[in-house]
């Protein structure tokens, strides 16, 4: 066999892997495509041993359960009709506030979307949910767009989310942990968001009037009533899924079992249940299961390629030789991912840049768990980036065509989101603690 | 192949595959419930079990790679498609016939066949104990190499309506 210096062999396996996804061949097959070919010359004929080993190792693995019940708890909690109940009551609670609609629309997907792990199906959500509304009332389409594609990704990042548990899996950092120190920084950009919303609107009333007054004309009993039976259930759902992983009183994929199970109850309770639902929740689990998991299991098993002719460390040497020291390889490592997530997956992201970046974490003086996370909400903001972003594509593509809502209307609602997601990022890397700290009070 | 032999065949596979989604979503409940049993009996009962930790594993791993056939079946595993889309019905099946004919059926093929020797050694070792259950090795394996192979030949459908396509220009 030639010998090849480590060096050219991992960048060499990097660029096919872009080049090939580019393609729009199935990410997970130019994955393991790419693993098989490098194997195959690293190590001969056994590499399909160490393939199908890694790859059927996934398959088995424990906390690969909470993947299922987080993507069910979402589909059942977003498409019956608990969540435009929701964002009615949400609506008739903040009506007499100037952008009371938008706000709610971000409530709404700090709330539900968190269990629904795709982007695409927390932004058509919330479209179809709230755009209508927003617009039929005179809000301006920039404010009611960029409100969507901003509270839509958000749900990916907060938890319970399938991303941090892929994340967790990926990185090797406890999946609890991922979910604890995504919680305050989630929150923290749901407060921006929520802010701007209402300073924006308090400026310019005119692109985001307030409720007409019949509308808002409803007693405050029946107001509480309605935040007691329609907010807070499903936000008990949440909490109590994560306070018993909090607490250390159940594991991840037993709360997610809990919350899965919760989320039916809730139908019920609402008379919101039909068989129709529940199986289509039950086939859309098995289809966002499949491939989310032939992407992890065709990268894990990839990655142990890689990491047998030694990639990790040749890219870890590279990493490591980029100037201005720890601080300039985290800005190069922010900026590829950055780009990457414009037009990729945070699957493929994450599988692709975190399981070979993450080990170089601590060698450039970075909490892993911190590090991982950066990079989630680094990928907020690439999803709203133009000229590709995810979430403005999502956004567009179910919104009603009757509102004649634009690409341009969406762009530049989002703006003022993406710089908020900055400020956000510029927040956790001068207060490392706003993520590291409630991690540390976790109990087990 | 005649014409509506081979449209017969890969609509069979289709609903097949369908089918097979359709019912083994259903486990998704199993799986709920036993989670549930387990939380009950350890936080409730304070009695542990030691048979739901492996059942639920098994149930997840059929949930997982039935779940590859189904995602299939609806054209959704994850592309980078920002060329793609603009590709046209052509440019698509070429990228598609070139990628399933180089990359995956040799790869899942091997995949196939590893998995179906483990099955095997696993059931020689089981009948040779003469005793006991059904180890859950053998169930394990057996269900990947299901999975494994409905997934293959819903990729082997496709790979034809692609193949078709690149020859003639539409779908057969």
């Amino acid at each position: 066999m030639i010998e090849i210096s480590p060096e050219i062999l991992a960048v060499g396996f990097l660029l096919a892997i872009f080049f090939g996804v580019l393609t729009g061949y199935h990410v997970a097959l130019v994955l393991i495509g790419v693993g098989t070919v490098f194997g195959l010359f690293a190590m001969g004929p056994k590499v399909f041993y160490l393939l199908y080993f890694r790859a059927s190792s996934m398959i088995l693995n424990y906390n690969m359960v909470a993947i299922p019940l987080f993507t069910f708890m979402g589909v059942m909690l977003s498409r019956s009709d608990i969540a435009d109940r929701l964002y009615h009551a949400l609506h008739l609670l903040l009506g007499r506030l100037r952008g009371g609609l938008a706000l709610s629309t971000v409530i709404l997907g700090t709330i539900i979307a968190a269990g629904l792990g795709v982007v695409q199906a927390s932004v058509s959500m919330l479209t179809v949910v709230s755009l209508g509304s927003m617009v039929r009332r005179g809000y301006s389409k920039e404010l009611a767009c960029g409100a969507i594609c901003a509270g839509g990704t958000l749900g990916i990042l907060i938890p319970p989310s399938i991303m941090l548990v892929v994340l967790g899996m990926t990185a090797a950092v406890s999946i609890g942990r991922l979910f604890f120190g995504a919680f305050i920084p989630g929150f923290v950009l749901s407060g921006l968001y929520l802010g701007y919303i209402a300073v924006r609107s308090w400026i310019q009333p005119q692109i985001a009037p307030v409720a007409p007054v019949e509308e808002r004309q409803v007693p405050f009993t029946r107001k509480m009533t309605l935040l007691f039976v329609s907010i807070i259930p499903p936000l008990a759902i949440m909490l109590s899924v994560l306070g018993t992983i909090f607490f250390g009183v159940a594991t991840v994929y037993e709360a997610a079992g809990v919350g899965a199970a919760a989320s039916i109850l809730i139908t019920v309770v609402y008379r919101k249940f039909s068989w129709n639902l529940l199986k289509y929740a039950m086939r859309e689990t098995l289809r966002v299961t499949g491939f989310v998991m032939l992407i992890t299991a065709c990268a894990n098993a990839t990655v142990g390629v890689f990491v047998y002719f030694g990639g990790s460390e040749a890219i870890e040497s590279l990493v490591l030789a980029l100037p201005f020291g720890s601080w300039g390889a985290f800005a190069a490592i922010m900026l590829v991912t950055f780009i990457l997530g414009m037009f990729m997956d945070w699957i493929s992201i994450i599988l692709i840049v975190i399981s070979i970046l993450i080990p170089i974490a601590p060698q450039l003086g970075f909490n892993p768990t911190w590090f991982a996370l950066m990079i989630c909400v680094n990928l907020q903001m690439s999803f709203m980036t133009p000229p590709l972003a995810q979430s403005i594509f999502v956004c567009q593509g179910s919104a009603d065509p009757e509102l004649g809502v634009t690409n341009v209307d969406i762009i530049k609602g989002v703006i003022p989101f993406i710089l908020l997601v900055m400020v956000g990022l510029g927040l956790f890397i001068a207060f490392p603690d706003l993520i590291l700290w409630l991690p540390g009070k976790m109990i087990g | 192949m005649n014409k509506p032999l081979m449209r017969k065949i890969l609509h069979i596979i289709d609903s097949v595959n369908e089918r097979i989604g359709s019912i083994s979503s259903w486990l998704l409940l199993a799986l709920i419930a036993v989670i549930l049993y387990e939380v009950i009996s350890r936080y409730i009962f304070n009695r542990p079990t030691t048979w739901v930790f492996n059942s639920f594993r098994m149930i997840d791993g059929a949930l997982i790679v039935l779940g590859w056939a189904y995602a299939q079946r609806h054209n959704s595993h994850i592309r980078v498609d920002i060329i793609y889309t603009r590709l046209s019905l052509r440019k698509k099946a070429l990228i598609d016939v070139i990628g399933t004919g180089i990359f995956f059926i040799p790869l899942f093929g091997a995949f196939i066949r590893l998995s179906a020797s483990s099955v095997w050694s696993a059931y020689v070792l089981y009948m040779a104990r003469h005793q006991g259950s059904i180890p859950t090795a053998l169930m394990y394996q057996t269900i990947i190499l299901i999975g494994l192979s409905l997934f293959f030949l819903q990729f082997v459908a496709q790979f034809t309506r692609d193949f078709h396509i690149l020859l003639k220009g539409r779908l057969p």
